[in-house]
């Protein structure tokens, strides 16, 4: 090997290895973790955010007129009952809901007028609060 | 006689404590690069481990909806409401509302570490700071506008 082939080799391969080591310092890296569900539901895909947790319409339903029903709200007890509740799944709910008759401060058989989903959360939580508006932000189509 | 011996006892006490505080003082500037080199040493570390490190954007989830511009506005919005009195609850739900997965990394790089209003005090990043400006209850409803990912 000639004075000038080392020189040329050692050339080229420190050119080689700093390409490299750019590449290797500057390339785009993914954080691909197991599952193809958008974490958060809000995709648009109608995902529920975490898809392996069954969706009961009946039951979040039921659940929330026990909260609402009576004395007394349980705001914070009624965002975790919808907090897996999808913007796709949440017309499911407003079905099962139906019409509950609403009297004063909660459902009255006799003296109750049908009203929807919207008109109880509306009632007991208050336009106004940030609790509605914050349902208001994950539903706007539905209240 | 006696005198001069006296003499130069107290000469040779005055020499030794003479020899003692310069070795002394040629000490001090070992100490002051020490401590200056520590210090520097210190200071390059903790900059280093509370440094922002931004997250990556997933790829088998969809696309990000919004935009780099839409990530670095909504954070500068989001920063400017939490920033001074009062915590700007509003605000900032209404700019996590309909945010996906990748949109909220956007969000999250965009908004990097950001000082508060505090002199002194660490940067924090955009969760660290839902923590230090919202009670329980306000981030119940974050995670509830955008749920598992803070």
């Amino acid at each position: 090997m000639t004075d000038l082939e080392k020189k040329q080799l050692m050339w080229g391969g420190g050119i080689v290895l700093f390409i490299g080591v750019v590449y290797l310092a500057t390339k785009k890296t993914t954080d691909d973790g197991n599952g193809t569900t958008d974490p958060t539901g809000n995709d648009g895909t109608g995902g529920t955010g975490n898809n392996t947790i069954p969706f009961n319409a009946n039951s979040v339903a039921d659940n929330l007129y026990q909260l609402m029903d009576g004395y007394g709200t349980k705001e914070d007890e009624i965002i975790a009952e919808l907090q897996h509740v999808s913007l796709a799944n949440f017309p499911k709910v407003v079905l099962a809901f139906g019409k509950k008759p609403y009297y004063l401060f909660g459902g009255n058989d006799w003296f109750g007028t049908p009203q929807n989903l919207k008109y109880w959360l509306q009632e007991e939580l208050g336009v106004t609060s940030s609790y509605y508006r914050t349902l208001k932000l994950k539903y706007p189509q539905y209240l | 006689m006696e005198n001069n011996i006296e003499y130069q006892a107290v000469n040779t006490a005055l020499e030794s404590k003479k020899a003692v505080v310069q070795a002394t003082a040629s000490v001090i500037p070992f100490l002051v690069k020490t401590f200056v080199l520590l210090g520097i040493g210190y200071f390059a570390y903790s900059r280093y481990t509370n440094r922002f490190v931004a997250l990556k954007e997933n790829s088998n989830y969809n696309p990000s909806n919004i935009t780099n511009g839409q990530a670095s506005s909504k954070a500068d919005t989001i920063y400017t409401a939490m920033l001074g009195f009062g915590n700007g609850f509003e605000v900032v739900s209404a700019n996590l509302a309909g945010l996906n997965y990748n949109a909220w990394i956007k969000l999250y790089n965009a908004f990097g570490h950001r000082s508060s209003s505090i002199p002194f005090s660490e940067k924090m990043n955009i969760v660290e700071w839902f923590a230090d400006q919202f009670d329980d209850e306000e981030l119940a409803q974050l995670r509830f506008i955008l749920p598992n990912v803070f």
